[in-house]
């Protein structure tokens, strides 16, 4: 619905820097390193990266409640940021709404008052009446009608959640700002409020930048994916290229789990790129890769990975010839229900492969596995 | 399986398992006991007398000597207009004191815990160096210092803004008695300011809301029991203020009700009226158990608006942008006229001949003659001695009893912990009142300590018993039991755990416990002069004597240098691994 509407830009966000100095050594670390991204409007837009990597500190930057050494952000081709010009708007001018990691609920507050603050003394405030009306029909919205009149303090984790979404919602942002807020909730919460955090942002169709860690809620609220490590951007994509097709040893490893084989480029076949690598496996046919920094020259070193789903463990005996198929021994197996995790051993290299939850076959035996070319990528980083 | 079975029911039930709930109880018993036994002696007693002595006609004669009971002293008081007047000077005193420092140390509180002031590494520390002063000694630096006649502060204040300051007055007092308090009041509020979640305020922030709308309803309110609770113990603490009140109050006859029991037991004219100095004071505690009370109720409600802190990296919320430099040079001012001005002027006059203003054309005139002088003086030797005894024994006893008490409240069960709570009573016996209470029960009781400093050691230990144990526990408290379970599950016995695992991790507690109290009873005047005689005087007492009859300002300057010298390092030596509070 929402790319029914002109392509247009919510946030721009270049060459973004900030350091920190540590107080003892006074060490100086890029905490966010030369960071840059565009956020098409109406979309849902995740920061995902290990704890440590600058995702908040990108985020707190992009709210105002940090100032970055060196970039430049603009919100609705808005300027709101420019260490050149020595611009900083405050966070309270920027249009934007935050729901912080542990919802910032004031515990001095009843439930609508929280709700009805950025009404209230926010940037756009509005008449006693109208703001009555607009809170409760927020409140009713995230199913917290009946809760109105309750002090904050009284409402379980997933409510206070939403009474922050809602009350951020009432900021009518540009930019929706969401810090982890799923990250203090039990697991099944977690499952619960993503989805509905997800429907609220398309109901509502606001820009949203969500910070996460945890993988799974990337992927499944997500139309476009950063990954960060230590400051810098690793990889930019929709879901299914972060997890298809990771760029770098990084995003596969972090995003799911891989199985990674060092190895060196043996050459490049057929114009589907399909790029043939020596390892100590032997070759291994990868049908994926992501656009090389430099065109691949046989003899450069690069990693192989395969996602165990993509590792078929099979019991007959290899037709010959076949790529990308070899013998090995099953070391362990685990019984999952709904199937078996397998680590096989081929050679010295040791590949974790999801197996049909019966399989006949047990630790010491030997078997053949298959890494499915179309699945296999080959990382130049 | 058979024969383990066969082999349990063959063995008797064993002794020990048996009785073994019992012999617990006893001893926790005891502990209890033991411990109430020394609190109604510390406490009940002397308070005892008090009120017995308050019901005494006994105006120049000793309580115990008079027969019969009569509310005469109380119906005196209510009857002088004396007592609307020092009623109306006290409230007004400590609501004063409250105020300034209130003002103060929330400022203060919020520029160092929640602002981008720059140098607050350095400013914070400098704003609490009062707390190594002792009172006396920042009464006497002030007489200094604002004097009407000599004083720099006074003469430069007449000279920029032509009004004349008199410091011998209740706007005198409480200035002095607010900065006196802002350091213990910034230690219990820039807590609060820390801890306050960041996020309630970028919160408010990201909803559009601008500094002043988030300061008046988010960041106030959320601070506002942790200010309230703060304040009401420094109205305790304003009430029982001796020096100060005393020192600048009396020359003109300003007296509040601390100053006032001191008073009418030791007037100028040599005779005591002990029956309406006891009535004062127990007008004084029920004063203060009113205060402590409301206090303790507050601050039993507060959890309600416990402030959960969040992860502990993140820069200050508040940015002062163009005002850094500014708000820098308001407290860097402040800490200059409050401070560094009082101490230096103390420090120059103890330098000079007699008493003048502070001028380059005096300098070649400084010598260390007054400190010579006070070397020379045989009764200062004599109290010198007298005080570093009282402030030893004062502190090894303590911090013994403080750390018995602490272990029983940690261990002795519901009964030991009520009684250590109880123990928090103490803190509403003004130190005045504590003189006065000891000073008669030891005139009663056939134990032969009147006039020595044994007396003295009595009744400064009761005053920081609790205190002290209160220090302990907390870093009891921080000990994990599993500690101490591993250590029984070992195999030790409960007074091997005692002695290997709890005591040593206790010691650091003990031993800045032991330095806080030496530090605090060095300084220590009002229970000190009540109790003093010819031969137990202590270098406060002598300091107080100095001002108050002699009027020898250089050599009481030196004096109180030297004071200030050993409690500044004293509390330095507490304060090296980051300020405490504790209540």
């Amino acid at each position: 619905m929402q790319n029914l509407v002109a392509p247009d830009h919510a946030v721009t966000i270049s060459g973004l820097e900030k350091r920190f100095t540590r107080r003892q050594s006074s060490e100086v670390s890029l905490a966010v390193d030369d960071v840059g991204f565009t956020v098409p409007r109406g979309s849902f837009f995740t920061l995902l990266g290990p704890s440590g990597c600058g995702k908040t500190t990108t985020l707190r930057c992009l709210a105002g409640l940090e100032s970055a050494d060196r970039g430049e952000i603009s919100m609705n081709g808005k300027s709101v940021f420019s260490a050149q010009a020595r611009r900083d708007v405050a966070p309270e001018d920027r249009p934007i709404a935050m729901v912080p990691q542990s919802y910032g609920i004031w515990p001095h507050m009843k439930v609508y008052d929280n709700a009805a603050f950025p009404l209230r003394y926010g940037r756009k405030t509005c008449s006693r009446a109208e703001a009555r009306t607009r809170v409760h029909a927020m409140l009713d919205q995230v199913g917290l009608a009946e809760y109105a009149d309750r002090w904050s303090t009284q409402l379980s984790g997933g409510q206070q959640q939403r009474l922050a979404l809602a009350r951020a919602l009432l900021c009518e942002p540009e930019v929706l700002l969401l810090d982890e807020p799923l990250s203090n909730l039990d697991a099944k919460l977690r499952a619960q409020l993503r989805a509905e955090l997800r429907s609220f942002q398309q109901k509502f169709g606001v820009t949203t930048l969500y910070v996460t860690h945890d993988q799974g809620e990337a992927l499944a609220m997500s139309d476009t994916i950063v990954v960060m490590n230590r400051g810098r951007i690793e990889q930019i994509g929709s879901p299914a290229e972060i997890y298809d097709s990771p760029a770098s040893r990084f995003v596969a490893d972090f995003v799911g789990s891989a199985n990674l084989v060092p190895g060196v480029v043996d050459g490049v076949r057929g114009a589907d790129n399909v790029v043939e690598v020596k390892t100590s496996v032997g070759i291994l046919r990868c049908g994926r890769s992501a656009t090389p920094p430099a065109p691949p020259t046989a003899g450069r070193e690069v990693h192989v990975c395969i996602r165990p789903e993509h590792v078929r463990v099979v019991t007959e005996v290899p037709a010959a010839g076949e790529p990308n198929r070899f013998p090995a021994r099953i070391t362990s197996t685990e019984y999952l229900g709904d199937r078996r995790e397998v680590v096989v051993a081929v050679d010295d290299v040791s590949l974790r492969a999801h197996a049909d939850a019966h399989l006949r076959a047990g630790p010491g035996d030997e078997v053949g596995v298959l890494l499915d070319p179309e699945w296999t990528v080959a990382l130049w980083s | 399986m058979q024969s383990g079975t066969r082999v349990a029911t063959a063995a008797p039930p064993s002794p020990p398992d048996a009785d073994r709930p019992h012999r617990r109880d006893r001893v926790r018993t005891g502990v209890n006991i033991a411990i109430g036994v020394l609190l109604a002696y510390l406490v009940l007693f002397p308070l005892g007398m008090l009120i017995y002595s308050s019901l005494k006609d006994s105006e120049l004669k000793l309580p115990f000597q008079i027969p019969g009971f009569t509310l005469g002293n109380f119906t005196k008081i209510f009857s002088s207009p004396r007592v609307l007047e020092v009623a109306l000077n006290s409230l007004i005193f400590v609501t004063g004191t409250v105020v300034v420092a209130l003002v103060i140390s929330v400022g203060l509180a919020y520029l160092f815990e929640r602002t981008d002031l720059p140098g607050r590494r350095f400013l914070a520390p400098s704003t609490l160096a009062p707390m190594a002063v002792p009172a006396t000694v920042m009464a006497v630096a002030w007489v200094l210092a604002a004097n009407p006649a000599n004083g720099p502060l006074a003469i430069l204040i007449r000279r920029v803004s032509g009004l004349s300051v008199d410091i011998y007055s209740l706007p005198g007092m409480i200035l002095v008695a607010g900065i006196f308090g802002v350091p213990s009041m910034y230690l219990m509020l820039a807590p609060t300011f820390a801890r306050l979640n960041l996020e309630f305020e970028e919160a408010a922030a990201t909803s559009g809301a601008g500094w002043l709308t988030r300061t008046r309803k988010v960041v106030l309110p959320l601070t506002l029991p942790g200010m309230s609770a703060a304040a009401m113990l420094l109205a305790v603490i304003a009430l029982e203020e001796f020096a100060i009140p005393s020192i600048l109050g009396t020359p003109d006859q300003i007296f509040v009700f601390s100053s006032l029991v001191q008073a009418a037991l030791q007037p100028p004219s040599g005779l005591s009226d002990y029956g309406r100095a006891s009535a004062y004071g127990v007008l004084l505690v029920l004063l203060s158990l009113v205060m402590i009370a409301v206090y303790r109720r507050q601050t039993r409600e507060s959890h309600r608006f416990r402030v959960v802190g969040g992860k502990g990296y993140r820069s200050s919320p508040v940015r002062l942008g163009r005002w850094r430099y500014p708000v820098m040079t308001i407290v860097l001012l402040y800490v200059l006229v409050a401070i560094v001005i009082p101490i230096l002027t103390l420090v120059w006059t103890s330098l000079t001949p007699y008493l003048q203003p502070i001028s380059l054309d005096s300098l070649s005139g400084l010598s260390f003659a007054n400190y010579g002088a006070i070397f020379a003086n045989p009764s200062l030797t004599h109290a010198i001695v007298n005080t570093l005894v009282i402030s030893l024994v004062t502190a090894t006893l303590t911090a013994g009893l403080g750390l018995w008490l602490a272990l029983a409240s940690a261990r002795g069960g519901r009964a030991g912990r009520a009684l250590f709570d109880l123990s928090f009573l103490v803190f509403a016996v003004p130190s005045v009142v504590l003189g006065v209470a000891v000073l008669f029960l030891y005139l009663f009781l056939p134990i032969p300590v009147y006039g020595t400093i044994w007396i003295i050691v009595i009744a400064l230990t009761t005053r920081y018993v609790p205190r002290a144990s209160r220090m302990i526990q907390t870093s009891l408290l921080q000990l994990d039991g599993g500690l101490e379970e591993v250590g029984r599950v070992s195999g030790a016995r409960r007074g091997t755990v005692l002695r290997r695992v709890v005591l040593p991790l206790a010691a650091p507690a003990v031993t800045r416990t032991w330095l806080w109290v030496f530090a605090n009873a060095l300084g220590e005047l009002p229970i000190a002069l009540l109790l003093s005689s010819s031969d137990n005087r202590t270098v406060v007492v002598l300091l107080w004597d100095m001002i108050g009859e002699s009027a020898n300002y250089p050599e009481a300057s030196a004096l109180a240098v030297l004071l200030l010298a050993l409690s500044a390092g004293s509390v330095w030596w507490v304060n090296r691994r980051g300020f405490q509070q504790h209540m």
